[in-house]
């Protein structure tokens, strides 16, 4: 099981066809409306304030409303009336599908429950491994999907020991695995570990035991560090956060590990199972929201 | 090499994902006839195979998966290649299928899940 889009998941189970899902994704791309639109629609904004408003999200990491708020651009009347609207024009891609006429209600159902029960996934460990961290939304959901993966791939259940925000303490360990995104927000993740959870996460991935910390393994680790990216990525892009990556590789100095320099943001957690500990960085920009 | 099986290139820069690959697909009617670490290598292999589907990672270093996918369209207008990628965010799913990928498999996957996406696929004509 991964992280995937609605679209994705009916797609894999054959039941959409991808022209089906590129034609409802545009269709409910149509009728989505962003709140500066409608803002500007109702005569409550003219542009440039709205282009000052995302301008002022991309330095403060702020919802649109909030900004027009607390600049008096708009009275809470005037968003509230904008928030309803927006509610009832925004369609889901469910929505789009069965209006388009790819699925029946009834399909969509069905699809629906069976989508949610795939990605609940999560077992109640797993989130209380993460649940009480304060790393803002982008940490939150690597953490998130690290805790989860290390469970579903590497049968490692682990809990939060410890949290630092110190960029000079992200590379504790020998080997330091890690992966550059970009995009929406730019940054690097990073894992942290020792021989024995290496060669524990090396030999999980692999199906097969690995004894040293050869080529083969890093191989094997830097593929486990592209799904939790990857993954992450999927889950990122259903808030609207886009990224794209850059491939995996393996360290063994944090002088090594390369960051954005605009990544100012840093959340390390020490994670630990009953048999190995390990830590997980995340070093970060604020994301810019459309 | 078996007889009759449907021949597969599979590209992706990670030898793991590979040997995992060939694992899954022992004992179906699927088998990886090419395996290569890069979409520049994918093309090579491509035009010397000819393989009935060919299955593509999208993070590589130097030519990426739909990169490689755009080239193998050129190359053959009707090839079948399905993404395999952990990197399953909706731009990049759409950007695939756009760009002429037949279907989009999530890393980590399901045995079945894969031979039931490569079979519709073939069977799509």
């Amino acid at each position: 099981m991964s992280v995937k889009f609605f679209g994705q998941f009916l797609l894999e189970r054959g039941r959409i066809l991808k022209e089906e899902l590129m034609d409802a994704l545009d269709f409910q791309k149509s009728v989505n409306v962003k709140l500066g639109t409608l803002a500007l629609d109702a005569g409550y904004l003219k542009a440039e304030q709205i282009e000052g408003i995302h301008s002022e999200q991309q330095r403060t990491d702020k919802m649109f409303g909030e900004i027009a708020l607390e600049q008096n651009l708009l009275s809470p009347e005037q968003l509230e009336e904008l928030l309803v609207i927006q509610k009832n024009e925004r369609i889901t891609l469910g929505e789009a599908l069965v209006q388009k006429g790819y699925l029946t209600l009834g399909d969509l159902e069905v699809e629906l429950t069976a989508y949610k029960e795939e990605q609940k996934g999560y077992t109640v460990q797993a989130r209380q491994a993460i649940e009480n961290l304060q790393g803002g939304q982008i940490a939150d959901t690597f953490l998130d999907v690290t805790a989860k993966l290390l469970l579903r791939l590497v049968d490692m259940e682990v809990q939060p020991i410890e949290s630092h925000n110190d960029k000079e303490r992200i590379a504790p360990f020998m080997w330091n695995v890690y992966q550059q995104f970009f995009g929406d927000t730019d940054g690097t993740y990073i894992i942290s570990l020792s021989d024995e959870p290496f060669l524990k996460i090396a030999s999980q991935v692999a199906h097969e035991k690995i004894w040293e910390v050869n080529d083969f393994a890093k191989d094997s680790v830097m593929e486990f560090a592209n799904i939790v990216v990857g993954n992450t990525a999927s889950k990122l892009s259903q808030e609207d956060i886009r990224v794209d990556l850059k491939p995996s590789k393996v360290v063994t100095s944090l002088g090594n590990i390369e960051i954005p320099e605009n990544a100012d943001q840093t959340i390390a957690v020490s994670l630990a199972s009953q048999s190995y500990s390990l830590q997980v960085s995340v070093v970060y920009s604020p994301p810019q929201k459309s | 090499m078996s007889e009759g099986k449907v021949r597969i290139l599979a590209v992706d820069d990670s030898l793991v994902t590979l040997k995992i690959l060939k694992k899954t697909l022992k004992d179906t009617e699927f088998e990886v006839v090419g395996e290569v670490t890069s979409g520049e290598e994918g093309l090579v292999k491509f035009d010397e195979l000819k393989p009935d589907l060919v299955l593509l990672d999208i993070i590589m270093p130097g030519m990426d998966g739909i990169q490689t996918l755009e080239n193998l369209v050129e190359k053959d207008p009707n090839v079948k290649a399905v993404m395999v990628s952990s990197m399953g965010a909706k731009e990049k799913v759409m950007e695939s299928l756009e760009k002429g990928a037949k279907n989009f498999v999530m890393k980590p996957y399901e045995k079945g899940t894969l031979i039931e996406v490569l079979k519709k696929v073939l069977n799509e004509g």
